[in-house]
């Protein structure tokens, strides 16, 4: 005890904090983690990405929570309840609750962040159209909020456990700003951000007074490193303790570094390359069928995985409502994809492009593997990689991509709804080409009814009529590898990347 | 044989050169009779016999983690390489020294002009300009030799405009203008033979320095269409292999090393031959 009081105090001193010891046994030691990629926005409205939802749900709560085992639980809200035939839904709110700057959490916190989700600023963002079945948010006491539905929205519980929907203090907001609250947001969550240099490292403090009880870590710093060697170096290193994103091809590294182990999770997240159908010759079904059958999808898994990922048939993982087990993937059948380009008369050496990251080591192999398969049946394919910001932000929602590219979806409500809609609705932010009437048909029917059983039949339906019309390429649902040093403990790994770590202390 | 024939002997074939071309032809040919090493073509892929070690299974070279025989993919990578080190360096020649004889020759407002024009080009760091560059147009091998070729035609035109000025105030010049020769006559019969030596040398150093961009540009994935073989590709693919298969980044890299070593010493052996102010260090060596 002695001995942990003395590093406290050594820490303590260097770290400059000047914390007081009497305040001890309180949050000790610092953790380092290290993601692949800065979100350059810490607002939740701002953004979609899995990055931010490791960090960001250490700093926010919202008013639904979802926790590792991917069950919803109450988060800020106690409870809530249908009101009206559904049209209405009314949340109990947790009393007593703190924001990290000393601001009460109540009524008029969500009242605020839901006006300005559903608000010009939220319509800056990628999470607005989440969240458009709310009409609007009434105060009816200081811990009592009404949801006015202008529509049904058969997955809104699960939506309010998302990044858009996490409450943020008003006061604060007004306080400093947007610009100022992109870089140091306050919330309720148990971190509290202090520091955050661009493309380099985030800092979090322990917030003492969180309603969950207090953080066991001092200190959290996030470091962004987009090169998986390097990443992997540091944790042999000894300088992270916590890695996101290990490649498949360096899981043996990180197996052999003594004081550190891998930690596979299978995931929600899937993995396809999606056909751009604008350009020919991929506005011809049988050619995009025929890429598929090209490609042997589960030797790539095999080998290039190693087995860390299992084949799909839909856009979807097996947790996803909507996952049908009777749906399966198209086969792989060479001589079927010869047949098919013929009958399209696609001239042998039609040249293809496939575009992706250049920072994603694991999918550059994918990449060469997959053009090899289509080699094999007489294409000529170019590989083209671009910096993953402008990827998703301007080359495929601007419809510039080539005739394939890379995709990935976390799928976070857990729901094919989510992916379907903002994936296959026409003019959709990730769907700037394709549209077609019985998939928009089939998207409002489900949408159209809280009755699960109905959605979960038309979304089936759909599933068959997308891998039919083979708009895509579903190539497998991930296992992430991450690595950890042992003297970490109390993590609970994560399958949707949203690393919550107030439980989590170091030796 | 008396003494100074020895020596004179002795002075031009050096280490420099013998090792420098033994490397260089080592390279050179294998990458002109690629297609003779490796008459599969350098795309065969064997998902199956990923990442074998070299030797194994005819595989003198090892197997990368497509599977693909990196035996077969060093010449056809070597083409790709010398291919922009040698397109690059005569585009950014034959425009630099251009533009370097009509600055000097006319002097004037056009030299003013070029000249300054040259300046800005020289403020910008490469690899920022580069990156840029290729992020705007895209990778790909002809846009990669474009930009070097942009970048490069200063280094030939500051030269060869410095040389210029010093020839046409010659004597031997004089003369022959006084003789009523013509102006291309005067720059391309008396002056470039004289000043095309240290342009060589500079030439020679520079296939080797864009070999070296090349691989670095293609390792930050800015340069070349993975498919390629291209041995910046190929030790970017195996940069995640360093610990558990030596095998698929170090040949590529011994690839890069033999040649550029072999251009370096070239270079090297050409300066103090050819180059006016070096003449009599060659004895040092």
């Amino acid at each position: 005890m002695k001995a942990g009081i003395k590093l406290f105090s050594v820490l303590a001193l260097t770290l400059g904090l000047g914390v007081a010891l009497s305040q001890s046994p309180g949050p000790t030691g610092k953790l380092v983690i290290a993601q692949t990629q800065d979100p350059h926005s810490w607002d939740p409205i701002d953004t979609f990405l899995l990055s931010w939802g490791m960090v960001g749900s250490n700093i926010f709560d919202g008013l639904v929570d979802r926790g590792p085992d991917l069950k919803i639980k109450p988060g800020l809200a106690e409870r809530w309840v249908f009101l009206k035939n559904n049209s209405v839904i009314r949340f109990t709110l947790r009393k007593g609750v703190k924001f990290q700057n000393g601001e009460d959490f109540d009524a008029s916190a969500v009242k605020f962040t839901f006006d300005r989700l559903l608000g010009d600023e939220g319509a800056k963002g990628p999470q607005q159209a989440n969240y458009t079945a709310i009409k609007d948010v009434k105060v009816v006491s200081k811990y009592i909020v009404e949801f006015n539905m202008s529509r049904p929205d058969p997955v809104i519980i699960t939506k309010l456990a998302g990044y858009g929907a996490k409450i943020i203090p008003p006061k604060y907001y007004k306080e400093v700003g947007d610009e100022k609250f992109n870089n140091l947001p306050v919330g309720t969550g148990p971190f509290r951000p202090t520091e955050y240099v661009k493309d380099d490292h985030l800092t979090l403090e322990a917030f003492t007074g969180y309603w969950g009880g207090s953080p066991k870590v001092k200190t959290i710093t996030y470091r962004f490193i987009p090169e998986a060697s390097t990443r992997v170096a540091e944790l042999q290193a000894g300088r992270a303790d916590i890695v996101q994103g290990v490649p498949v091809s360096l899981a043996s590294v990180v197996k052999g570094i003594g004081d550190a182990e891998l930690v596979p999770v299978g995931t929600t997240t899937v993995t396809e390359l999606r056909f751009n159908t604008s350009m020919k010759p991929m506005d011809d079904v049988r050619v995009r069928r025929a890429m598929i059958y090209a490609v042997d999808r589960d030797t790539i898994i095999k080998t290039i995985l190693q087995g860390y990922g299992k084949p799909i048939a839909s856009f979807q993982g097996e947790i996803s409502w909507g996952f049908d087990p009777k749906l399966k993937p198209l086969p792989y059948d060479p001589a079927k994809a010869k047949a098919l380009l013929a009958e399209a008369k696609v001239p042998s050496g039609t040249e293809v492009e496939i575009d992706f990251t250049d920072t994603d080591v694991q999918f550059r192999e994918v990449a060469q593997g997959i053009a090899g398969y289509l080699q094999a049946v007489g294409l000529k394919v170019n590989l083209k990689t671009f910096e993953q910001n402008t990827y998703f932000s301007d080359i495929i929602p601007k419809n510039k991509t080539g005739h394939m590219y890379n995709f990935g979806w976390g799928g976070w409500t857990l729901d094919f709804d989510n992916t379907a809609y903002l994936l296959y609705h026409k003019d959709e932010y990730w769907n700037p080409v394709f549209s077609d009437p019985k998939v928009e048909a089939l998207l409002e029917k489900e949408r159209g009814t809280y009755n699960q059983k109905a959605r979960q039949k038309s979304m089936q339906e759909l599933a068959r009529y997308l891998q039919e019309i083979a708009i895509e390429m579903p190539l497998y649902q991930g296992v992430n590898l991450w690595g950890m040093n042992k003297r970490v403990s109390g993590w609970v790994v994560p399958p949707d990347d949203r690393n919550r770590l107030v439980n989590v202390s170091v030796k | 044989m008396n003494d100074r024939q020895t020596s004179r002997i002795r002075r031009r074939i050096n280490f420099d050169l013998v090792f420098g071309l033994l490397l260089l032809s080592v390279s050179l040919f294998s990458a002109l009779f690629a297609s003779l090493i490796a008459p599969l073509g350098s795309d065969a892929m064997n998902l199956a016999d990923r990442l074998k070690p070299p030797g194994v299974d005819g595989h003198l070279f090892g197997t990368d983690a497509i599977g693909r025989d990196i035996l077969a993919r060093i010449p056809h990578g070597g083409q790709i390489s010398l291919t922009v080190g040698f397109v690059s360096v005569a585009v950014s020649l034959v425009v630099g020294v251009g533009i370097g004889l009509l600055a000097g020759f006319y002097r004037g407002v056009l030299d003013v002009v070029l000249m300054r024009i040259a300046d800005v080009q020289l403020s910008f760091p490469f690899i920022l300009l580069a990156i840029t560059v290729i992020a705007v147009i895209g990778p790909g091998l002809w846009k990669l030799i474009f930009v070097m070729a942009l970048t490069q035609w200063v280094q030939y035109a500051r030269m060869v405009r410095g040389q210029v000025l010093s020839l046409r105030e010659q004597d031997a010049v004089q003369a022959t203008r006084a003789l009523g020769a013509s102006d291309a006559r005067i720059v391309l019969r008396h002056m470039l033979p004289n000043l095309i030596g240290p342009v060589i040398v500079l030439a020679t150093l520079n296939v080797a320095n864009n070999i070296l961009l090349e691989s670095g540009l293609t390792f930050l994935g800015l340069g070349i269409d993975p498919l390629i073989p291209s041995w910046g590709g190929m030790l970017a693919d195996g940069r995640n292999y360093m610990q558990t298969a030596w095998w698929v980044a170090t040949f590529p890299g011994l690839a890069i090393t033999v040649t550029v070593l072999g251009f370096n010493l070239l270079g090297d052996w050409l300066r103090d031959r050819l180059d006016p102010l070096d003449q009599g260090r060659g004895h040092e060596s």
